[in-house]
């Protein structure tokens, strides 16, 4: 919940919570307007009502809480008494009326989504979203629904993701872009349990739910970049690089590409690589891998970190590097098909 | 009939007329010939120019042409056929009213016209040169009048000199032509440059519609329509929506009942309209056009008549600030409806978010000066310390969320945390420069932006220069560019504004196409981008990091655009103050 709730304060009350209560059951909501998270929990008794009050320091006062039972009463000017043992907190807090209501529904027309598809799915794309605010449609995920295949796609106008599942047979088809912070919920929720995930979708929102818990996202409004158009169709040139060899080596040159622009330095020839990086301040590093390819040599530089976020989304032991124009668009994916077809698209910089 | 024949001013108008100098550069010639041919009821104007008007300028219309008498009197000084007594003169409604322009055009350059006026035999073909008759003859033209001045100035080598390069005189032409053709949508226009046509925009019935053939797509979607009648004025055009502010004054264009006019007092009206959404630095984007009835204001104030005088400036100040005020807070709802989340509250837009996080200083300072000097400052007033590293220096605080205080050998020092951070990634950015290239990561889906034609001549010029930046960018059709990298350290930023701010930064610059002053200004624009704002709060290693790249750097006490970084006091100074 903590991790929804606004901490911009634009709307103070939305660093709050909400608690409902109803008899036997007590309903917790956070918001930021975007994504909102519903949880219910069984409690022995209660009354109905309802109240406000800081997020940040209730997950304060029940995280220091021992293990007993916890009184949790709203007294009058919404003051909030909780007592546990011998502990007592009074907090400040502040009538619901105004917070944001999150969308209710019962579980009609929701269909059941694999757990472990959204778990593998979100993690191989959602790296290569964009955290640029001023890009709208690149700070979500595409969620694209069709033959039975789920694709998800991420990038950042700089680098791609790409990774799809089928046999999906119980989703619509559908294209919508769930925003990151969404994806993060979901993540979230899967992680701490593998129960079945229910998907609803609603106007311009989605819904998540597992078990008693649900989080409402809602859509990234807009039209996903066409990603098929950044394929490059003719990329003959293709590299077969050992997976882990490249990552370490990557990693050891890193340390010597500035820490701004982490430009590093590819240059190939039949059977070899050296990669390469340089700073004026630190000094430089090199480093070797032998690769099966046999085509021209030539050059090309790289956002290192581009390249580590991709490769830890390859399962397989080789990675296909695959160029056509030098300019242009490189593709990395496995070496052999998996369950999950993947690829990642990265664009050169110009060193 | 008579209404249009030319005739000579009584003296007592001409008097009431202040000579002035009509015809400055190619451009003045322009304007008098274009005003002359939209007064004459063309209904297409063709307008062709060679080496930016210096060599030939030529208006060709299909109004109603001028009669061999009134030819030959439209050269001599004050014919005109707009005002016959001292009445007209007070309610002028035309533009080309001063009469004097033609004679002033033929006094200093080679003049050819023919024209033919419906209803008379034939045509007449006159020349002039430097005022003088070459030859009068019949001839066989169409209607309308077509006018070609060649060899501007060839008699007076001072103002010969005092021309620009051509492309300079080539933008002022096209800001000219882009003012008519914007007044007159009524008309169509055609516009050539040295054989190439600049734009060809046929005849539309609306203003919006003309304006979308001159200004493009992309400029229109950014503006929201003015049409607002009051106080006895009319206001109608466009405003930027308040987020698409730009860091200098250009393109804002104010016509006063037809005309492009400069006055402040519109323009400070307009500003104060958006009082609250701009910046010291941000400047909006208008297109407007106030009617106002003729009586109410004098136009006879400046020769090239660019400037009004109101006579109730108060009544329009408030009236146009007013109804800015109301179209913005208008469009504001409307852009505010993005941030308006699921349940309708409104939540705050862009905010400290936003914030740049600083970028750690290299610890070597920067190259060899020798290397440095041709981007360097004229001005060099070096950071005083030298030994900064072995002293301790204390930092003590933010003020006004602005200022950086510190404290350091007996003095004490304030930094202006804007102009600071800019001077610092300024000197980054320029060391990398000129080490070799700036890294450019290349665009998975390059960005295509459409620039104001002033602005789209200069950025063409530098596409060489901005590559070695980092900035790849092609050239894509008439005034649109595709951008295909950013510079790596600014991939974040949107590629529309930054290529903007460049274009801006560099139609500023105007005459100089010095290629030393525009590297230096793209620079200077590549790492404004990035600096902190005055206004964000900055934490403690925030402000170390500033102050100690300050000290690394040994950055010049000003920013790149010349504003003081550092004050200081000297504790002895400050004793004297308090009487200590």
């Amino acid at each position: 919940m903590q991790a929804v709730v606004e901490r911009k304060n634009a709307l103070p009350l939305l660093s709050n919570v909400r608690i409902v209560t109803t008899e036997n059951q007590i309903e917790i909501n956070a918001t930021d307007l975007e994504v909102g998270i519903r949880d219910r929990i069984d409690v022995n008794e209660s009354e109905g009502g309802s109240i406000t009050v800081s997020a940040k320091k209730l997950y304060e006062v029940l995280k220091e809480l021992p293990e007993e039972k916890i009184r949790f009463k709203v007294e009058e000017n919404n003051w909030i008494s909780i007592s546990c043992g011998l502990s007592n907190f009074k907090l400040v807090g502040m009538s619901d009326e105004d917070y944001p209501r999150l969308a209710d529904f019962d579980d009609t027309g929701f269909v059941p989504v694999g757990s472990e598809v959204m778990d593998i799915l979100t993690r191989k794309s959602s790296f290569a979203v964009s955290h640029d605010e001023n890009r709208r449609v690149l700070n979500g995920t595409l969620f694209h629904v069709s033959k039975e295949t789920l694709r998800m796609v991420a990038t950042d106008g700089h680098r791609l993701a790409y990774v799809e599942s089928q046999n999906i047979t119980d989703l619509p088809e559908m294209e919508i872009i769930i925003p990151q912070k969404g994806i993060r919920e979901i993540q979230r929720m899967i992680s701490s349990g593998m129960e079945e995930m229910k998907f609803g979708i609603m106007e311009n929102q989605v819904v998540f739910r597992v078990g008693n818990e649900t989080v409402l996202t809602r859509l990234v409004d807009g039209k996903f970049p066409d990603y098929t158009k950044v394929v490059p169709k003719n990329a003959e040139n293709e590299i077969k690089i050992d997976k882990d060899g490249l990552y370490n080596s990557l990693r050891r040159v890193s340390l010597f590409s500035d820490l701004k622009v982490r430009g590093v330095k590819f240059d190939v020839s039949a059977g070899g690589i050296q990669i390469s990086a340089s700073t004026p301040e630190y000094g430089e590093a090199k480093d070797r891998l032998d690769i099966q390819y046999d085509g021209e040599p030539f050059s090309i530089g790289f956002n290192v970190n581009y390249l580590l976020d991709l490769l830890r989304s390859i399962d397989s032991e080789l990675v296909v590097m695959r160029i056509g124009d030098m300019s242009g668009p490189v593709v990395f994916e496995p070496s052999e098909p998996s369950e999950y077809k993947y690829f990642s698209v990265v664009m050169p910089m110009i060193i | 009939m008579s209404g249009y024949r030319i005739q000579i001013l009584p003296d007592t108008i001409a008097n009431r007329i202040a000579a002035g100098e009509i015809i400055e550069r190619p451009a003045s010639v322009v304007r008098e010939l274009l005003d002359n041919a939209i007064d004459a009821d063309s209904t297409r104007i063709e307008i062709e120019i060679r080496g930016g008007g210096k060599s030939l300028i030529g208006v060709r219309d299909n109004g109603h042409g001028i009669d061999p008498d009134s030819l030959l009197i439209a050269f001599e000084r004050h014919a005109t056929s707009k005002i016959h007594s001292l009445e007209d003169l007070s309610a002028i409604r035309t533009l080309g009213f001063r009469g004097e322009a033609l004679p002033s055009i033929a006094s200093v350059s080679k003049v050819a016209v023919e024209s033919y006026r419906r209803g008379f035999e034939t045509g007449t073909r006159l020349r002039i040169e430097a005022g003088r008759i070459i030859s009068v003859e019949s001839c066989s033209c169409s209607p309308g009048t077509r006018i070609v001045v060649s060899g501007l100035f060839f008699n007076v080598p001072v103002r010969r000199k005092f021309m620009r390069q051509p492309r300079t005189e080539y933008t002022h032409i096209l800001e000219t032509v882009i003012d008519h053709a914007l007044t007159f949508p009524e008309i169509h226009f055609v516009f050539k440059d040295d054989d190439k046509t600049v734009f060809d925009a046929p005849a539309v019935d609306k203003w919006s519609a003309r304006l979308l053939t001159l200004m493009g797509n992309r400029f229109m979607q950014s503006m929201i329509p003015v049409d607002t009648a009051r106080n006895n004025l009319h206001l109608t055009g466009y405003i930027s929506t308040p987020e698409r502010m730009q860091s200098t004054a250009r393109s804002q264009r104010l016509y006063v009942n037809g005309r492009r006019i400069r006055d402040r007092i519109v323009t400070q009206a307009v500003y104060r309209g958006y009082r609250e959404f701009l910046s010291s630095h941000t400047h909006p984007v208008f297109i407007l056009k106030l009617d106002v009835p003729p009586e109410s204001i004098d136009v006879n104030v400046h020769p090239a008549k660019s400037e009004v005088r109101f006579q109730e400036p108060s009544t329009i100040f408030e009236t146009v600030s007013a109804i800015v005020a109301h179209t913005v807070g208008g469009s504001l709802n409307l852009a505010a409806d993005h941030a308006r989340k699921s349940d309708g509250e409104i939540h705050d837009v862009g905010s400290s978010e936003d914030r740049l996080p600083l970028q750690r200083p290299p610890s070597s300072p920067v190259n060899s000066p020798s290397r440095l000097s041709e981007l360097s400052d004229p001005v060099q007033p070096r950071f005083p310390v030298e030994n900064m590293q072995e002293q301790p220096w204390r930092l003590i605080g933010q003020a006004f969320d602005t200022f950086i205080l510190f404290e350091f050998d007996r003095t004490f020092y304030m930094v202006d945390q804007h102009t600071a951070h800019e001077r610092i990634l300024f000197e980054q950015l320029k060391s990398q420069y000129i080490q070799g290239k700036i890294p450019g990561q290349s665009l998975l889906f390059p960005v295509s932006v459409e620039l104001e034609p002033h602005q789209a001549v200069q950025v063409a010029q530098f596409l060489g220069l901005l590559k070695n930046m980092g900035l790849g960018i092609e050239s894509f059709g008439s005034n649109s560019f595709l951008i295909r990298s950013l510079p790596e350290h600014l991939k974040q930023e949107s590629p529309e504004i930054l290529l903007r701010n460049i274009a801006d930064e560099l139609s500023e610059m105007g005459t100089s196409d010095r290629n030393r002053s525009a590297e230096r200004k793209m620079l200077i624009s590549l790492s404004c981008r990035r600096a902190v704002k005055s206004g964000d709060r900055l934490d403690e290693p925030s402000m170390t990091a500033i102050v100690s790249a300050l000290f690394s750097l040994r950055i010049p006490s000003t920013c790149p655009h010349g504003r003081p970084i550092i004050i200081t006091f000297s504790r002895e100074e400050l004793e004297s103050r308090f009487k200590r």
